[in-house]
């Protein structure tokens, strides 16, 4: 089953940074007013990738199901904000465009595997909340201070590349 | 403006007649509450799509049938003192004669039990008792001491089964239930762990914090194996929730131990069991009946509403299931208030250990 | 004359919802007549009070733009550590309560902290939040020295009392206090500089820095009046039941947030009103109880909700739509023509 999950991950990863259908996904979510002046039907991947997820929502219950054995009409709740925390420690931007599959799996395993962990840590159970709202805060953090310098950095390396071309200019000898 | 109007008119209209449609469908399916002279008793669950919850209305609906009067199941998806304390306020509004209960949080619900004895409502409770100033009759499934011994009993016959000692051998064990604010597992729990304490000083607590699975099926799996990882050579893992139980036995499973190799018990269904104890996985388990429980919270619930009295002391027959005495509250709870005679316990008479040959007896 | 009538006459979020409101009493009384009753009307208003006092505060997050689904947990915390001050530490009551909303308010800030100053997507920051303080909240349960299962009861009586007082016999206390903070947020939100403010940081938070607003302040204090409204909850929640247990309020993030929608709030930021969300969740209070009343099983009540938030999402979306308007102006405007003639 590990295998059969790792494949799905490789292929997913794959027909969404290389195929062009897929990259369509990335377009909508970066800039949807630029992805339709390109001729990307917006609306419809929209609703593509809703479909997906649905679709990968019921492949889940069936692993769940065949797992666990009985079921009962509760049985997912709380989930959906599981899925969204992985997401985000897997890097995706919750504004869109930005992340991949690979990161989100990443995201899954060290949300479903924190309250292993703490077992193996000798933490009473008692903390598996507390430590899963601390990790989570701790890393969307990090990742937002880690952007915002990136962000800067390249702002001022455009700077000075502008400036520097003033420079060159002037030195060579030109009027400005 | 204008088009957003009549936009919003006529989705009003569509709304409408979609709270019409459902109101009136659910009315004719569901048990509409008494008036015709039928008493109806409310049975409200901790929480409802949970199968102990849902066996034990099975049972109550089948024998109410009988005994010819209404049973209204009525609960809320979450285990929430705040939400059970709503379905007590409608039940009450509604107009029922009695209300039968397992509470969420004892003290909780102690007001809005109040109220509904004052509105001329019986309140009996079953499985999980509230204070019992504001209940008439308590049928419970065992003191906790009964059930912490019995947990503890059941332990020590399995290990017995696979040639260990339990009164020499160096034991290792750990509880693992849904988690530390449930009223009736804790009580288990602690009584359980004072009888280890008194009968089996040899026997080692290894997470003396208890393991957790909040009643999620899945996480009851992951902390399972996450157990029998780190703790390879655990003799005993007691699970007295009835989800953790298959939980733990189907990480065992997943990792390929069997019952000569670890010894999980607990409490729990007996056909979320089956499987396992024909896999090998474990070799008991135990339950009460909880549909008989359940049958007996109501009758007893429509028979003081149907104005009969009953004291501590009395013998009431309940038909087609026995009979009956109702003891003091001391009984449950050493302490508790003894002085109002109306009050009392009904204990149900067995509690049922399953094992290989008898659980195909039980179905639910 | 009509015509003028109805160009004059601003058609607003709120009018609907009263109108609802009153079709809602009306279907109801209609079908069971208890429903009526004014002391079984508003006495129903006790169990979803929390809901309305958090989302008439929270509609101030929702405006500049944010999300705050860390509200139930707080809920819950505040609970337990009135309850383990009140039992472990002998602390008066009244002091364990202003406590508890100083450690909410606490909580607000370091949510807001997070996103104002490091430009974090607020979802992330205060689902992490929820997480967390539903698991100090276990924590500080284990502080005291009755078990956790047992929870903490027994409190004093003027303390349990003010939320069952009833004025005139039918109107509950709770409601008076709903309506009091409803107005004391709608000052502050639509009648001070302040709330001009987060208005303006969630229309444009960019413009807003630039033209001197202090944008990370603002965004700040909105999480921290989140807290303040979930620790209010809180403390008439453990009021009410008259017990102090760790996981109160932990479902009731989604309904919070629907009634904010409901209510005319636009989750991208920049509009939003204090009436509508508080009428907004006297409407789902209503109507899952007039449905409960009438025999709607407690499993089946969400269902009509869900289906009004769409509804209504779509329609203000749609309604918005150039092409749909479009099509309805030229629809009436013939008509216009027709009857005229």
């Amino acid at each position: 089953m590990y295998i059969g999950t790792i494949l799905v991950m490789l292929a997913v990863y794959l027909f969404v940074t290389k195929t062009k259908h897929g990259k369509y996904f990335h377009t909508v979510g970066d800039n949807a007013e630029g992805a339709t002046h390109l001729g990307i039907p917006v609306n419809k991947t929209r609703l593509i990738s809703f479909v997906i997820c649905a679709v990968c929502a019921s492949l889940a219950a069936v692993v769940f199901v065949s797992r666990i054995g009985f079921v009962t009409p509760t049985s997912g709740n709380g989930y959906e904000m599981k899925a969204i925390a992985a997401c985000v420690i897997g890097g995706i931007s919750l504004s869109g465009g930005i992340g991949n599959v690979i990161g989100a799996t990443f995201g899954a395993l060290i949300m479903a595997s924190i309250s292993r962990i703490l077992v193996f840590l000798g933490f009473s159970s008692n903390y598996d909340n507390t430590i899963t709202g601390i990790l989570l805060i701790t890393i969307v953090v990090f990742d937002a201070i880690m952007q915002h310098r990136n962000a800067e950095r390249a702002r001022r390396e455009r700077l000075a590349a502008r400036t520097e071309e003033v420079v060159e200019s002037k030195m060579a000898g030109g009027n400005i | 403006m204008k088009k957003k109007a009549l936009a919003l008119a006529l989705l009003g209209a569509m709304v409408l007649t979609t709270f019409t449609g459902c109101g009136s469908t659910t009315k004719t399916a569901s048990n509409d509450g008494g008036g015709k002279g039928d008493t109806t008793v409310t049975f409200i669950p901790k929480v409802t799509g949970n199968a102990f919850f849902e066996s034990a209305n099975k049972g109550a609906q089948k024998y109410a049938e009988k005994w010819g009067f209404k049973v209204k199941y009525e609960g809320d998806a979450t285990a929430s003192a705040s939400s059970q304390v709503s379905v007590i306020n409608k039940a009450v509004q509604q107009g029922t004669n009695a209300i039968c209960l397992s509470s969420v949080d004892a003290a909780g619900v102690k007001d809005a039990l109040k109220a509904a004895a004052a509105a001329g409502v019986t309140v009996t409770t079953w499985d999980s008792d509230v204070d019992p100033s504001v209940r008439k009759i308590m049928v419970s499934q065992g003191t906790p001491e009964q059930l912490g011994q019995m947990l503890v009993q059941m332990s020590c016959d399995s290990l017995k089964d696979r040639g260990k000692d339990p009164a020499k051998d160096k034991i290792k064990y750990c509880w693992h239930y849904s988690n530390a604010t449930v009223t009736d597992q804790n009580s288990w729990q602690v009584e359980g762990e004072k009888y280890i304490k008194a009968n089996y000083p040899n026997w080692e607590n290894v997470a003396p914090t208890n393991y957790y699975s909040n009643q999620d099926a899945e996480q009851a799996i992951s902390v399972g194996e996450s157990v029998l990882s780190a703790h390879p050579d655990i003799d005993v893992i007691i699970c007295n929730d009835s989800t953790a139980l298959p939980g733990q036995a189907q990480a065992a499973q997943n990792k390929g131990l069997t019952a000569k190799d670890v010894t999980i018990t607990g409490f729990a269904s007996p056909n979320s069991m089956k499987q396992y104890c024909k896999d090998g996985i474990l070799t008991r388990w135990g339950l009460w009946d909880c549909g008989v429980q359940g049958a007996m919270g109501c009758y007893m619930a429509y028979y003081i509403a149907s104005g009969h009295d009953v004291k501590v002391g009395d013998k009431v027959d309940i038909p087609n299931i026995g009979t009956v005495e109702i003891m003091p509250n001391s009984v449950l709870d050493p302490k508790a208030d003894v002085s109002d005679p109306t009050s009392g316990v009904v204990l149900i008479p067995e509690r049922t250990v399953f094992t290989k040959d008898n659980m195909n007896n039980y179905d639910f | 004359m009509m015509k003028k009538f109805c160009s004059k006459f601003e058609f607003r979020w709120e009018y609907f919802l009263i109108l609802f409101i009153l079709l809602e009493v009306l279907v109801f009384g209609m079908m069971n007549s208890k429903f009526l009753m004014p002391r079984v009307l508003f006495g129903s208003f006790n169990d979803f009070i929390s809901i309305c006092i958090i989302a008439v505060f929270m509609c101030f997050v929702f405006i500049t733009g944010g999300i705050d689904l860390q509200a139930g947990s707080i809920v819950g915390l505040t609970s337990i550590i009135i309850g383990v001050l009140w039992k472990s530490f002998e602390v008066n009551i009244i002091v364990a309560c202003l406590i508890a909303l100083v450690v909410a308010c606490l909580c607000g800030a370091l949510s807001g902290f997070f996103i104002a100053y490091t430009d974090v997507q607020p979802m992330v920051i205060t689902l992490g939040g929820s997480f967390l303080y539903s698991g100090l909240a276990i924590a500080v349960s284990n502080m005291s020295n009755t078990a956790a299962y047992l929870g903490i009861s027994g409190f004093p009586e003027y303390f349990t009392s003010f939320t069952k007082l009833r004025f005139f016999g039918v109107l509950p206390a709770q409601v008076l206090i709903f309506i009091a903070l409803t107005a004391v947020a709608y000052v502050i939100l639509h009648r001070t500089k302040y709330g001009r403010m987060v208005f303006l940081c969630g229309i444009n938070r960019r413009a807003a820095e630039f033209s001197g607003i202090n944008t990370k302040r603002i965004i700040l204090s909105t999480y921290v009046f989140s807290g303040m409204a979930a620790a209010f909850a809180g403390i008439i929640m453990t009021s009410y039941l008259g017990s102090s247990k760790s996981d109160f309020g932990s479902d009731l993030t989604m309904p919070i947030i629907t009634a904010v929608v409901l209510g005319g709030t636009s989750i991208l930021g920049g509009k939003g009103t204090v009436v509508g969300s508080a009428l907004a969740a006297v409407v789902i209070g209503i109507m899952r109880f007039g449905l409960s009343m009438n025999g709607v099983s407690n499993q089946y009540l969400d269902i009509p909700v869900g289906i009004m938030l769409v509804v209504v999402v779509a329609a203000s979306t749609f309604s918005q739509n150039e092409k749909i308007s479009a099509f309805f102006q030229r629809h009436l405007r013939l008509k216009q023509k027709a009857a005229s003639k």
